[in-house]
């Protein structure tokens, strides 16, 4: 019943970090800088561009760069006002920029064109030159449950990825409420 | 090896509104700080996004590798410690040294009984849409 105790609460949740398949992050460093540091991790919902560039970050700040970032959601679809003077030192990281438009961020790129990099998500690819593409499968949602939650292992994972379409943020929080309900049940 | 510690009083872990809470921090650390920081604060947990509150804080301004400190907080009337199916919140003792991101903190209860809340299960009582003679279950 008790929130604090969900295995599948938000703060639990947070605390998982991208898992690279098929790759590593010193080899997505690398194509990053090939690509001159302008690039695009596309991908489906709840597949992980969020927490990927997130934990790019960590990598990107290591070498002293300054980074700033941008989120646009449905919800959020606005931009706030780009300051001015971006510098080869400064990586921009921007979440949902397809929701811009095309156009939009056409205009977006030549306004922050001074800067040292630009780093975006989106779910299409087109936008930039793609650095990766976020994928799902049941075998991560596995891997993740397991992570979380001793008693995952009963759940049905391939029904739960199926029925969640393999957004895995989805999955996560259909299983907040069947734990909710098991805590509920035991009381 | 770094270690800080919050030592409250008596080993108390619930108390009332608007009651006093006290005890030690001690400090062990392998640079000296600059100073340390107890903060009084709740947050939520759940289903959905964290909400942090700070309470009050207290400075320390000891630049000693190893010390210990007491502190003491008059608790506030409000909100009390409760959990639900989709959020509790917590009360929360957390001391950080600076600079750095060493912390360690210790969680208390608040209510007028010194138990947490539980907040009961709400059974979903909106009617089921109908259309003419037939209903959805």
């Amino acid at each position: 019943m008790k929130a604090r105790e969900n295995p599948y609460r938000s703060e639990q949740i947070l605390k998982v970090r991208y898992r690279f398949q098929n790759t590593t992050r010193p080899e997505v460093l690398a194509r990053l800088q090939q690509l001159g540091c302008r690039a695009a991790i596309v991908g489906p919902e709840g597949s992980g561009k969020t927490t990927l560039l997130e934990d790019l970050q960590e990598s990107l700040t290591a070498g002293g760069r300054q980074i700033h970032w941008f989120r646009l959601t449905r919800e959020f679809p606005r931009l706030r006002r780009i300051q001015q003077g971006f510098t080869q030192n400064d990586i921009l990281l921007f979440d949902g920029a397809e929701i811009l438009g095309w156009s939009r961020f056409q205009w977006f790129r030549w306004q922050t064109r001074q800067a040292g990099g630009l780093i975006i998500t989106t779910h299409q690819p087109g936008y930039l030159p793609t650095l990766l593409r976020t994928e799902t499968s049941p075998g991560l949602l596995e891997e993740i449950l397991a992570a979380l939650d001793p008693q995952a292992a009963s759940a049905d994972i391939p029904s739960l990825f199926h029925r969640n379409r393999g957004n895995l943020r989805e999955a996560l929080r259909e299983m907040y409420e069947i734990r909710a309900k098991v805590l509920t049940a035991s009381k | 090896m770094n270690e800080l510690t919050i030592l409250i009083d008596h080993g108390q872990t619930a108390f009332t509104p608007e009651s006093v809470l006290s005890g030690v921090i001690r400090w062990q650390l392998e640079v000296p700080p600059r100073g340390l920081r107890l903060q009084l604060m709740w947050y939520t947990s759940g289903k959905g996004t964290t909400d942090i509150h700070l309470e009050e804080s207290l400075d320390f301004s000891s630049s000693q590798i190893t010390g210990s400190e007491s502190f003491r907080f008059t608790l506030p009337s409000a909100p009390y410690s409760f959990s639900g199916k989709y959020i509790s919140l917590h009360w929360a003792l957390e001391l950080v040294s600076q600079p750095g991101s060493l912390n360690t903190k210790t969680e208390f209860i608040l209510s007028p009984d010194g138990k947490e809340i539980l907040l009961p299960q709400i059974q979903d009582s909106r009617p089921k849409a109908s259309f003419g003679q037939f209903k959805l279950k």
